[in-house]
């Protein structure tokens, strides 16, 4: 076992070294750890309204998201087809190596442990930053960390169990599926349930939020009942929902580690295979975590020079069929669920909307493209290329938001100048997001990551607001502010998004010759 | 033909390749020989226009970051590079329309039959073994007829036999006109059919020999020569 723990310490030891190797890593490392640092600091120590934890529709809408966070994140873990036990290279030492299943069984639960810990350290800080008026004191912040720790790591064990458990028998592959379900099926009665109690459809997810049925979800509903109580002080109940998260963590954990079954052979095998998709999806394979169905197309005609990369973009998403996919199509199918059932209005899908464009953006395959060293020796002008590169990711997110935006503006009664305008300004968002990547690309060139994506739309979106900002402080200040210059502020801050895009655009075409983008 | 002239290319403070002169002639088979570390991969990617470089590039007398120079060269990457749910018929669709070749089907048609690709041509790329991603890479280099030609390793991961072909179709298309330059540390494989040598180590060109000058003498030996056995 101590060769084992040194194998973790080194490997923690080597993964900060890496991360403050190079001077833009530990700048950002240390940018990230001072924001989370000030997010705690925030949320604890600047001034609030009220003094007093009180259980309101604010706190239990908060915790509900928190869950729902936490539950998105467990079950898309659970339902990947592609799991393994460690990562390529501990499996290989730990299966060929001198050591006993108890051993590599507790090094694994150590693992999960870590894991979870992290995990619950990052839906917490998104807990934080989205609910920063809600007066909750530390008692509840560490009580949310404990039963999210717990939580996480019912699920992950769990999750190892049945991976090993299918190793063993085939039939066991569906059981995921299978627990997801239930956890579908139990959720819809108790929405059944809420809506007999209440009689009101408008407003159903409003009452489902407050509602208490929803502590009979296991795990999450416990969870619910344990951070509700502790503000209700109600702490018999804090201790039951916190014990029977406990007791089935341990059942888990035990049915797991007396799993007598020979499972080395196929685990070795995924470990290498997922370590290895996982280099492919890091490197801006998309797809390299799932399993994608090909569509047999026929190529009906090719366009030439620059644009055949289009073509060639357009063909990859008609075979994938990710041109318009059924998960866009879902995501967008629950955004409007949502707004109708909770009469958020059309100002909330809106919001919705920019959030989803924002994800879509971070599954566009650009990265992946402009890794190709083919792209930059064609033969053609590299904004030509720039433009192809871009166009099918366009196309795809216009085409979803343009419908969407009608469809829920009728449902809305909007006029069509209203729809126009609100159309006008996803097309601006597209472009900045579109143009940040661009950008990041062309700054960090090969060593561009997710993260750093990220942060240079959020810089761009503020860029392009700043000319707003000074023109609404001038209104205020010759207070001349009125629903007129209010649309001529919107309009501004319109125009900059797009003008700053194209400015982005022109200045990085440059790097579709290649020599511009790898990093020396 | 591919002329490099003070070619220079660094890392910080440290010169990868430093004030090198190569000169691939149009008709000729050109190697790059060197160790480990001796700069062959930062001098083929900056002739293929990857990295940012000092000196002065020219393919076909022309810069090598422009479009013409970018019509008349063919590059074949130690690793393909493919796009894994394209088939083989479709690599080749783009690669002809990419590049505006003219009859590229009928060009394409004569690389896969020489590289018994024929029957794998509704394949994807992912479908195929490493070899055969090996011979694709070739051929979408090859069927754009290039003037000058790049070709990084291009024995990894082919069998025997394969080789041999690649040589044949290598050496054929230097007869036709084209400039070869081939850089790989496998001297035995290209000993048979280069024509003019350049051994680089740490960063410099260290020896530009013609074939018929080594007379008795075999390039390993030769090279090893120069560079202490390394």
């Amino acid at each position: 076992m101590k060769a084992l723990c040194l194998l973790w310490f080194m490997k923690t030891k080597a993964s900060l070294r890496n991360l403050f190797k190079k001077p833009s890593s530990a700048i950002f490392t240390i940018f990230v750890v001072l924001l989370y640092g000030f997010i705690f600091y925030a949320f604890f120590f600047l001034p609030k309204d009220n003094t007093l934890m009180l259980v309101n529709f604010e706190l239990h809408s908060s915790i509900l998201i928190f869950i729902g966070f936490l539950a998105l994140m467990l079950f898309s873990t659970m339902l990947s087809s592609k799991k393994a036990l460690f990562s390529g290279e501990d499996a290989y030492f730990l299966f060929s190596g001198p050591f006993h299943k108890k051993q590599i069984m507790t090094f694994l639960s150590f693992q999960t442990f870590l894991q979870s810990i992290l995990l619950a350290f990052f839906a917490l800080i998104f807990f934080i930053g989205m609910n920063m008026q809600i007066k909750v004191d530390l008692g509840f912040i560490l009580l949310a960390l404990l039963g999210s720790v717990i939580t996480i790591m019912t699920f992950l064990v769990f999750i190892d169990y049945s991976y090993v458990l299918s190793i063993g028998d085939q039939k066991y592959k569906k059981m995921n599926y299978v627990i997801a379900g239930i956890f579908v099926l139990i959720l819809a009665v108790i929405l059944i349930l809420t809506y007999l109690q209440t009689g009101r459809i408008q407003t159903i997810m409003i009452d489902f939020i407050e509602s208490p049925l929803f502590y009979y979800v296991p795990v999450f509903g416990w969870l619910k009942l344990t951070l509700i109580s502790y503000v209700e002080s109600k702490m018999i109940l804090t201790v039951l929902g916190l014990l029977l998260l406990m007791i089935c963590l341990i059942v888990i954990y035990l049915l797991f580690i007396s799993y007598k079954g020979d499972f080395y052979e196929q685990a070795l095998e995924d470990s290498l295979e997922l370590s290895k998709r996982l280099k492919e999806f890091k490197a801006g394979n998309q797809d390299a975590l799932r399993n994608v169905k090909v569509k047999k197309i026929n190529v009906k005609r090719f366009y030439d020079g620059a644009f055949a990369v289009l073509s060639k973009n357009l063909l990859i998403m008609k075979k994938k069929g990710s041109l318009v996919s059924w998960n866009d199509l879902l995501s967008i199918g629950i955004y409007l669920i949502i707004t109708i059932f909770s009469n958020m209005g059309f100002g909330f899908f809106i919001y919705m909307m920019v959030i989803w464009l924002f994800m879509m953006m971070q599954t566009s395959d650009l990265t992946a493209e402009l890794k190709n060293y083919q792209i930059y020796l064609i033969p053609d002008q590299p904004y030509k290329k720039l433009i192809a590169v871009m166009i099918p990711t366009f196309m795809k997110v216009s085409v979803i938001g343009v419908l969407s935006f009608i469809i829920v503006g009728v449902y809305y009664h909007e006029s069509i100048l209203n729809i126009l305008m609100y159309l006008l300004n996803m097309f601006g968002y597209i472009f900045v997001f579109m143009s940040a990547s661009v950008l990041t690309i062309r700054i960090l060139k090969s060593r561009s990551t997710r993260v750093f994506e990220n942060m240079m739309r959020m810089l761009i979106m503020l860029v392009s607001a700043l000319p707003s900002v000074l023109l609404t402080v001038i209104l205020v200040m010759t207070n001349s502010l009125t629903p007129t210059t209010l649309t001529i502020i919107s309009i501004a801050s319109l125009a900059m998004n797009f003008i700053l895009s194209f400015i982005i655009l022109w200045a990085c075409q440059g790097m579709m010759n290649g020599r511009e983008l790898k990093s020396d | 033909m591919i002329e490099i002239h003070h070619l220079t290319k660094r890392y910080g403070s440290f010169k990868a390749v430093d004030d090198i002169e190569l000169v691939a002639q149009s008709g000729k088979i050109t190697i790059l020989l060197g160790p480990n570390g001796a700069g062959k991969s930062t001098t083929i990617k900056s002739i293929a226009n990857l990295l940012k470089f000092e000196g002065n590039i020219q393919i076909c007398g022309y810069d090598n970051g422009s479009i013409e120079a970018k019509r008349c060269f063919g590059y074949v990457p130690e690793t393909p590079v493919l796009y894994d749910l394209l088939t083989v018929d479709e690599h080749i669709d783009f690669i002809g329309h990419a590049y505006q070749v003219e009859n590229y089907k009928e060009k394409a048609q004569k690389y896969l039959e020489l590289f018994h690709l024929t029957e794998k041509r509704k394949k994807m790329a992912k479908e195929l073994s490493k070899g055969m991603t090996q011979k694709l890479s070739m051929l979408l280099a090859f069927m754009i007829e290039p003037k000058a030609l790049l070709v990084d390793e291009p024995m990894v991961g082919l069998d025997p036999a394969s080789i041999e072909e690649t040589l044949k179709i290598l050496r054929n298309i230097a007869d036709e006109g084209c400039a070869v330059l081939i850089s790989t540390h496998i001297i035995d494989i290209v000993s048979d059919i280069f024509d003019e040598a350049y051994i680089m180590k740490e960063g410099h060109i260290i020896q530009r020999i013609q074939k018929n000058e080594l007379q008795e003498e075999s390039l390993k030996d030769f090279f090893f020569e120069l560079t202490e056995g390394k």
